[in-house]
């Protein structure tokens, strides 16, 4: 088995909510709740979740933009503090971005020109002609015209800002690619163009790639292997096929059962709105029917009886051994 | 609301704290001996070798502040050598007119430029917006004092219906009608310039929250215009001026000064602007310190008002 | 992509579109020019006393505006004068400007300790009023133009500081922001290419809003004598000086007052034009505000059809974006009917017009800049777009209501959740308060809310996405309507979350259509508008497919679904992902749709499509296929025919 390009070893990430006259915390939120996982290189990790599951905060920290309150984060085994301290500029080049607003993620007051060149002198040693000879590549790749160069952001639609901004974070030839709800802003259309697009490219580059989004389909298409999220902490993870046919965890069960599909009429009972407020144990105890005393202890992930191999859920009562 | 009202309370402290070193450094940094500085005319030497004892200028800065300050909280405020009494009375018998100058400015400001402002945006492009925007234009741009003397020239030299300045008619019976007709010009001159700037401001708010989507919703709703304009657009648009009619307060009893000199009106700005050109330091230092105080507490009104308007501050406090 | 030009001639040319601003620029430049060539001018020493010509009042021959107490003559101080207040008032914006935008910037970036120290300063100088501090400084170096000038611009260094900190602090969490730093930037790098190119206009704006008020500061400190001091005059003292004349020659400070309002007028004029052009948040303050309807331009009454069994007719609607002069539609003859008690969804991309037909059907389209140029909206045969307010208002709300996507905008932040169902209760049954208070509790609680009671002392911001559309529900469902208008409703919600939404609103529907049976037989009907193809299918009886504006294919959910004909619906069915499907997903549709507004006359999908043939380009009409089916598009016209 290969070495894993980026591993994430019990981490957990807190934020203050208020603070007191002193500036000391009276309350924090955990924003992700001791989590572990790998990407092998050259994979694609799906990471799925809702609004506030800490998918996003996963992203920031795994490219070093927020700190981990505890746990350890290794990008080629190496810690990350120890790439920012000892080598940054390499970290930078290896591990880059994409994010979910394509018309906010470009200075609206650089021509694309200058948002790329900038990005090439900041991370590269290239001499001018090589930079352009570089910015020509990239562009080709992701089927933009050179004129493109010498216009602003806001000449361009959604899909076309994506594009770009898929074009600088591939401008340094990185290792690894966070992309963080890259097509959640476009339209359906739009969208299958750019996820094509990502396909193409790690065919062709062999980036390594972790994909955050909410959509269960759109990961479903990128990627072959997903964690799903809930409440900070990863509730199943496991290979996309084997987990979405044979879900374990009730929530990966309710969040497969409410995706809408055209054709097929939605199966959920309207109920009373639960209280998602929560203290401790499993955090979907309170949406959960099967929820019981045991529930107030915090699940761990475990094997999936019965499953291939890699398919794991934090679940006492697993859907799979109900059956 | 109690809680968060002792809680605004407690947080005045470090802000008076602060005044109070910004007042004291600005005369520490004075070049030069500060106690003949402070004496002026009356500079013997035993006079400003007492002073210096009784200030402490021989010792360290810091000590300096904490005696000055100690003395402040103690009610004793020094004394002006240029009056020949201590400087805390004369601030008291001056607080009172600059209170009610300001206090019926604020009144004026608030009424007209809420009014004007709601009017404007409401009728927005039509011949009321344009001439209230011309009129609060010249607001924004003419002296205050300027306006005030030529409020003087219409209305006491032109046609002889206001007096020009003081508080009372000199020797006269010292009645609240009398107090009225001498303060109606400069309050008004005050109030109007400063309404100015919350008409503007209103208007703007104005027409930005009837763009908001709840503006849309309450349409949809079949709420009468009135109700969407009054109950819920300008309801939201106070929200936001509240503190600016905070600022404003700050404007008010800084135009105070020109004001209080135009009309000879016997308040603390005025004082301030004598004690400045016979270089009374203490008197200075009393009367900023006494106005900046003033001016914390107008903002603290501001911010408690908006607090029980805004429930979407409440939950940031814990 | 756009042809644009650069953005300072943008800039120039939208400033120019203010007339006012350009009248501002005009005066400013003349006082501009006339100071610098004040000194070439033929004019007499401006401190040439001449006690013998004293207080001569305006016009008198060499002495254009007349002379002070002092003989001297006031033109020429005047334009002297104007030169000293000039320099000084923006020599004091630009190093207030420079120090403050420094301090911000810096405070704004770094954040922490850097931030905080840095702000309790300047909140210091802020708990002062402006004025006050300006005149405690000059009391402690002395009178004196310097002092006052120095006064003058720390007192508004917190101001810029503030501004450019909050501008900073709003920029510096955006993603380009982010995208720099993993792209190596350093601190310098971040706050010099990315930061500071984007705060410069909010710099820009604050100086030219400021500057005027600075030369009034100046001015102000001259008058107290604490200023200009003689021989120097500027404007300020000049009006010191005519105060005493008062009585007796008016015109001596008349004048000068009279040139700084000028001044400043222009000043301010000008920076209230570049304020309108920069600041993105006012832009919407330089355009009308929507009015209570949307304008109706031609005045066409409903053609006195046969009163038909359709709840809602909807004839030929086209409503345009009219700016400048020139109207662009946004949607394109629109027909279609809703039947009592039929769910029938709007499907289209971005763009595409479907929330511009939703929100022109009670006349709600944001009006200026849209307005309907035809059609009419006919309920139960009644013309509503052309009703008198009044009565419009009578029906919205109570017959025809609303559902709006994003949950939290839509509801007033500031009232609780009882106050806004209350209120609509009340605009539309006389009951009492209290009877209108049980029908909120019994509303929320139809709406599966749960403890209704405490729920409706909560403001919206403490509710849930989910929860509090569930609210913007029983709003609309208050006052039992006839036809509900649901504006994407669960886009801005999570997919679990958006399920509960759908079977609920499908619960109501139902219901509602029970209660009625015993009557004339009038269920809900439900215009669902939506961009996601699933979510049609779990609630819509009939799908209209829209496209730059116009209905492509119209009919029955299943049948679009399973047999599409228009070449966009089968294209967008092809590429939409499903879960669990086989095969993936390839490609998508090339191309944008045509931005709204700039339709072509032919077939809107013409570009995009793999079928199109020269005879797209003509205009389309919606064929109809068979009873229930309507398709826009050549091919089967051809088929028909």
């Amino acid at each position: 088995m290969p070495e894993p390009l980026l591993q994430f070893d019990r981490v957990t990430k807190e934020f203050d909510l208020y603070k007191n006259w002193f500036g000391k915390t009276s309350k924090r939120f955990r924003a992700v709740n001791e989590v572990t996982w790998q990407v092998e290189p050259g994979a694609a990790l799906g990471i799925v979740g809702e609004s506030g599951c800490g998918k996003s905060t996963m992203a920031r920290m795994a490219v070093g933009l927020e700190l981990p309150t505890s746990g350890e984060i290794r990008f080629a085994g190496k810690t990350l503090d120890k790439w920012l301290k000892e080598e940054a500029l390499l970290l930078r080049q290896s591990v880059q971005m994409v994010f979910q607003d394509p018309s906010a993620s470009l200075n609206p007051r650089q021509r694309i020109r200058e948002i790329l060149e900038l990005q090439l002198q900041r991370l590269t040693d290239f001499r001018a002609e090589q930079r352009m000879q570089r910015m020509k590549e990239v562009l080709e790749q992701v089927q933009l015209p050179l004129v493109a160069l010498d216009r602003y952001p806001h000449e361009f639609s959604g899909g076309q800002a994506q594009r770009i901004s898929i074009a600088r974070a591939l401008i340094s030839k990185p290792r690894l690619l966070l992309l963080d709800e890259p097509v959640s802003a476009l339209d359906v259309s739009v969208q299958a163009q750019i996820l094509l697009l990502l396909e193409e490219m790690r065919k062709e580059l062999g980036v390594t790639y972790v994909f955050i989004s909410h959509d269960l389909a759109v990961v479903e298409q990128l990627c072959p292997s997903v964690l799903v999220m809930y409440a900070g902490s990863i509730v199943e993870s496991g290979p996309t096929n084997q987990l979405f046919q044979q879900r374990n965890h009730p929530y990966t069960d309710l969040l497969i059962r409410s995706v809408p599909v055209p054709g097929k009429s939605l199966e959920l009972k309207s109920e009373e709105m639960a209280n998602l407020e929560n203290s401790q144990g499993c955090a979907f105890r309170n949406r959960c029917s099967k929820a019981n005393q045991q529930c107030s202890q915090a699940p761990i992930l475990k094997e999936v009886s019965g499953s291939m191999g890699g398919h794991e859920c934090a679940c006492h009562y697993p859907l799979s051994e109900a059956a | 609301m109690l809680r968060y009202t002792i809680h605004r309370l407690l947080l005045t402290i470090p802000v008076l704290v602060g005044i109070s070193v910004v007042v004291f450094l600005i005369m520490a940094l004075i070049p030069g001996d500060p106690a003949t500085a402070i004496l002026g005319a009356f500079a013997t030497p035993e006079n400003a070798t007492k002073l210096r004892a009784e200030l402490g200028l021989d010792r360290p800065l810091i000590e300096q502040y904490f005696t000055w300050a100690g003395n402040l909280l103690s009610g004793d405020f020094g004394r002006s050598y240029a009056l020949n009494r201590p400087v805390l009375d004369e601030l008291l018998e001056r607080l009172g007119p600059t209170l009610l100058l300001a206090g019926s400015a604020m009144c004026v400001c608030v009424l007209l430029g809420l009014i004007a402002g709601l009017l404007a945006a409401v009728k927005q492009y039509t011949w009321v917006d344009q001439g209230l925007t011309l009129f609060t234009l010249i607001g924004i741009s003419a002296p205050s004092f300027w306006l005030g003397l030529m409020a003087v020239s219409l209305f006491t030299v032109q046609l002889g219906w206001l007096p020009a300045s003081g508080m009372y008619t000199p020797y006269g019976d010292e009645s609240l009608g009398d107090l009225l007709v001498h303060l109606l010009m400069p309050a008004v001159t005050l109030g109007l310039v400063a309404s100015s700037v919350i008409a503007r401001l209103t208007r703007t708010s104005m027409l930005e929250q009837l763009r908001q989507d709840y503006v849309r919703t309450a349409r949809a709703k079949g709420e009468r215009e009135t109700a969407v304009v009054i109950r819920h657009a300008f309801r939201n648009a106070l929200v936001g001026l509240i503190p600016v009619l905070g600022l404003q307060a700050g404007f008010v009893l800084g135009g105070a000064v020109y004001i209080e000199t135009v009309f000879q009106w016997p308040g603390i700005g005025r004082m301030l602007v004598n004690a400045i050109s016979t270089r009374d330091i203490l008197l200075v230092q009393g009367g900023v310190m006494m106005v900046a105080t003033i001016y914390v507490f107008f903002n603290l009104l501001a911010d408690l008002i908006q607090h029980a308007l805004d429930p979407r501050i409440q939950h940031s406090h814990g | 992509m756009v042809e644009k030009n650069t953005p300072a001639l943008e800039f120039w040319q939208r400033l120019n579109r203010n007339r006012l601003s350009t009248v501002g620029l005009l005066m400013l430049g003349l006082i501009f020019v006339l100071c610098l060539i004040t000194p070439w001018l033929p004019l007499p020493d401006p401190d040439a006393t001449d006690l013998a010509n004293r207080l001569k009042t305006p016009l008198t021959s060499n002495h254009l505006l007349g002379t002070d107490e002092l003989g001297r003559d006031l033109l020429s101080r005047l334009l002297w004068g104007t030169r000293v207040s000039l320099v000084v008032g923006f020599v004091a914006t630009l190093a207030a400007a420079l120090v403050g935008s420094l301090i911000g910037l810096v405070s704004g970036y770094f954040q922490g300790w850097i931030d905080s120290g840095l702000m309790r300063g300047v909140d210091t100088l802020m708990a002062f009023p402006y004025m006050l501090l300006a005149l405690a400084i000059v009391a402690a170096f002395g009178p004196g133009l310097l002092n006052a000038l120095f006064a003058i611009a720390i007192v508004n260094v917190p101001f810029f500081a503030r501004t450019v900190r909050g501008a900073t602090i709003s920029l510096v969490q955006r993603e380009f922001v982010l995208a720099a730093r993993l792209g190596g930037a350093s601190h310098f790098g971040v706050l010099w290419r990315e930061l500071l190119p984007n705060i410069l206009p909010v710099i820009v704006v604050t100086i030219s809003t400021t500057a005027g008020w600075m030369i009034l500061e100046t001015a102000g400190l001259s008058f107290l004598g604490l200023g200009a001091q003689p021989p120097t005059a500027d404007l300020g003292s000049m009006l010191g000086e005519g105060r005493k004349l008062l009585f007796t020659a008016p015109h001596v400070s008349t004048l000068p007052g009279l040139v700084i309002l000028i001044l400043v007028i222009s000043l301010n004029l000008l920076g209230d034009g570049v304020r309108d052009v920069l600041d993105p948040r006012l832009r919407g303050g330089a355009l009308r505000s929507p009015q209570p309807r949307t304008e109706v331009l031609s005045a066409e009454l409903g053609s006195a059809q046969v009163r038909s069994t359709e709840k809602l007719v909807i004839r030929n609607l086209t409503t345009e974006l009219f700016q400048q002069g020139q109207a662009k539609p946004l949607v394109r003859n629109v027909d279609f009917e809703l039947r009592p008690g039929e769910c029938l969804g709007l499907v289209g991309e971005s763009g595409c017009g479907k929330s511009v037909t939703a929100l022109s059907l009670a006349a709600l389209a944001a009006s200026p800049p849209l307005r309907i140029a035809s059609g009419t909206v006919e309920l139960d045969g009644e013309d509503i777009l052309r009703l008198p307010l009044r009565l419009l208002q009578d029906i919205r709300g109570k017959r025809v209501s609303y559902i709006f996507q994003d949950p939290l905008t839509t509801l007033n932040p500031v009232l609780t959740i009882g106050e806004q169902l209350i209120q609509v209760i009340r605009r539309h049954q006389s009951l009492s308060s209290r009877a209108s208070y049980t029908e909120a509790l019994h509303l929320l609680s139809r709406v599966r809310i749960p403890s209704p009671e405490t729920r409706m002392k909560a403001y919206p911001h403490q509710l849930s996405g989910g929860m509090r559309q569930r609210v913007c529900i029983a709003i609309a469902l208050a006052n039992r309507p006839e036809v509900l208008i649901a504006d994407e409703p669960t886009t801005a919600l999570d997919v679990t979350i958006q399920a509960e939404i759908l079977s609920l609103l499908n619960d109501l529907r139902k219901t509602t259509l029970k209660d009625s049976q015993t009557g004339k037989k009038t269920g809900l009907s439900v215009l669902f508008i939506t961009h996601d193809l699933g979510v049609v299918s779990t609630i819509c009886e009939k799908v209209a497919v829209m496209y730059a504006g116009q209905i492509v294919e119209f009919g029955e959910t299943k049948s679009i679904l399973e047999s599409p004909q228009h070449p966009y619906t089968q294209a967008l069915l092809a590429c939409t992902p499903r879960l669990g499907a086989k095969h993936k997903v390839l490609g998508g549709i090339p191309g944008t749709p045509p931005p709204p507004g700039s339709y072509p006359s032919g077939c809107g999908f013409l570009d995009r499509c793999k079928v199109a043939s020269v005879k797209c380009q003509d205009p389309v009409h919606l064929m109809q296929l068979s009873s229930n089916r309507q398709v826009r598009c050549v091919l089967k016209q051809g088929a028909n025919a």
